[in-house]
């Protein structure tokens, strides 16, 4: 099968997923219920359940996972290196950290800017670490110290929470959830993950000639500096945006770009945005059924789901292709 | 015809290439030998503007355009193992089409008549990583073969190759010499160079000690004081 007819098919999997979503959950809703809601001809109550709850939650499900999907195939691409990832590079704990330190000071209007300006903030020292070695051995020491080192002063505020309840609040939300998923999430995740993923796939036709080796990418023309500045910019816009609206949402950016390399071809001009389609059908999917099987209790977290499904899957693939 | 003067290099603190000035012409095959660290690495790194470095060229100073006419095989050469060789081949094309763009119709007849000349025609639609070393060493070569640049820089290209492929790799690079392109090849197989070379270039602790036919420059006295050898082949005492 194509790229391309891998690429609409994928397309066609998100969409049928999300419209899944907008269907199902504590109150079922039909197909043609949930259109009228959508365009806010329904009864009041199932427009206000489409259009402020399900439908923000199944857009920031998608957008998320497409964050994380390209992002994780730009860094592996880049890097060539198979482990690489946004959760492995420090972009997810330095967004993570900025996050934390909102919820800490008791400032939670301030967690998505927070989030995206220490996401931003790590991906300007990753580049300014590793400027004497643009490439992808400098990119990822830097990144692993930088990621290090948030992860660490994460640790180090959940230390000194105030109370459990501070730390509990803490814990939970790095466990990643689109529970609170709202309208005005939409609006910044959704602008701000379009750029990140456009700038990742902006990339993608570089990064297979840096599959020849960085010299031999540079004497064919291409600016390995520039190209590392697009994927560190364009991590930073989606993961940033991402944990902010969801948290820390692991495993999904390191194994969709292995499956779909696996199924689809090793071409990384198109796998980064397969990657975003798959991701984005992937996290949308994971999300629906935590919906459907969580109870009035706890409900599972997202980060929790995605590594206990991934995982499994992950290692299949490992043991397939060793 | 490629110029550079007064090229230098320094590697920490050691200078690997020491104000080397030479001109090649156009449809030139020359062999650039010396002994380990002599700085045979650096000074093709050099010209192809890989490292920090001195002293100028008459090769463009833009990246792009200097790609349109320099085309390098670095000697640890890398592909995705899981790409085509059509495909490798066809990144060759990339200093003329950019990395955003598709191939043209004449983009794939010249990355045919690359593959053509390195005879990996039969083997275009094979995976790369099925291929031997020396099939792989023949990608490569025809893979900046499809760049069609005036200068070709090759980094030890018959190091890792077994008799076979060392012969059919020199002998490519002989035909497309013939055709035109000026080729700078370092190498360790003295040899070879006096096989299939026009000039010999002898590098010695980053000087260039000397430079000619391989009868001019391969003479005994050579041997001895940069390689160390004799021309008989033993150790010099």
């Amino acid at each position: 099968m194509s790229q391309k007819l891998w690429c609409f098919s994928l397309s066609m999997v998100c969409i049928a997923v999300m419209l899944m979503s907008i269907m199902v959950g504590t109150t079922p809703i039909t197909l043609s219920e949930s259109l009228a809601g959508l365009a806010g001809q329904s009864s009041n109550d199932i427009n206000t359940i489409i259009q402020d709850i399900r439908v923000p939650r199944a857009v920031l499900a998608a957008c998320v996972g497409a964050g994380l999907g390209a992002s994780g195939a730009a860094l592996q691409g880049f890097t060539r290196n198979p482990l690489a990832a946004p959760g492995l590079l420090g972009f997810s704990a330095c967004a993570a950290l900025g996050a934390v330190i909102a919820l800490y000071l008791n400032t939670p209007t301030f967690i998505t800017p927070a989030a995206i300006a220490f996401a931003f903030g790590g991906a300007v020292a990753m580049t300014m670490f590793s400027r004497h070695k643009p490439g992808a051995s400098g990119l990822v020491l830097a990144g692993i110290g930088i990621g290090a080192l948030a992860t660490a002063l994460t640790g180090l505020l959940m230390n000194f929470a105030p109370n459990p309840w501070a730390l509990s609040e803490l814990v939970y939300w790095l466990m990643g959830s689109l529970k609170h998923a709202d309208l005005a999430d939409v609006k910044v995740a959704v602008p701000l993950t379009a750029i990140g993923v456009g700038l990742l796939c902006l990339s993608g036709p570089a990064l297979r000639v840096l599959g020849l080796g960085e010299e031999t990418a540079r004497s064919l023309g291409i600016s390995v500096s520039n190209t590392q500045l697009l994927i560190v910019i364009g991590c930073a816009l989606c993961i940033g945006s991402g944990v902010a609206v969801a948290g820390a949402i692991g495993f999904v950016g390191l194994f969709i770009p292995h499956i779909l390399r696996f199924v689809a071809g090793p071409d990384e001009a198109w796998l980064i945005p397969l990657s975003a389609l798959g991701g984005a059908s992937f996290l949308v999917l994971i999300d629906m059924l935590i919906r459907i099987t969580s109870g009035p209790g706890t409900p599972l977290y997202l980060g929790i789901a995605t590594s206990l499904i991934g995982v499994p899957f992950f290692l299949w693939l490992a043991w397939r292709q060793t | 015809m490629i110029t550079f003067n007064n090229i230098s290099v320094q590697l920490g603190t050691k200078k690997a290439v020491n104000n080397v000035s030479a001109t090649a012409k156009s449809g030139e095959l020359i062999a650039l030998v010396g002994p380990n660290g002599s700085g045979k690495s650096s000074l093709i790194k050099a010209i192809s503007a890989l490292i920090p470095h001195t002293g100028s060229t008459n090769l463009p100073q833009n990246r792009r355009a200097r790609s349109k006419q320099l085309a390098y095989l670095a000697q640890n050469v890398t592909a995705p193992r899981h790409h085509l060789v059509r495909d490798i081949v066809a990144l060759g094309r990339t200093p003329h089409i950019g990395s955003l763009s598709q191939l043209s119709k004449t983009d794939v007849t010249k990355v045919e008549a690359a593959m053509q000349a390195c005879g990996i025609l039969d083997f275009s639609n094979r995976i790369f990583g099925e291929l031997s070393g020396g099939e792989q060493t023949r990608v490569h070569l025809a893979r900046t073969l499809a760049t069609e640049a005036a200068l070709l820089l090759a980094d030890e290209p018959i190091t890792a190759l077994d008799p076979y492929y060392q012969l059919s790799v020199m002998g490519i690079l002989r035909r497309t010499a013939d055709q035109g392109t000026t080729i700078i090849a370092a190498l360790h197989d003295l040899s070879m160079a006096k096989k299939f070379c026009d000039q010999v270039w002898v590098m010695n602790k980053g000087d260039l000690v000397a430079q000619g036919t391989p009868n001019e420059t391969l003479t005994p006295e050579v041997l001895r004081d940069v390689f160390r050898i004799t021309p008989g082949g033993e150790i010099a005492r």
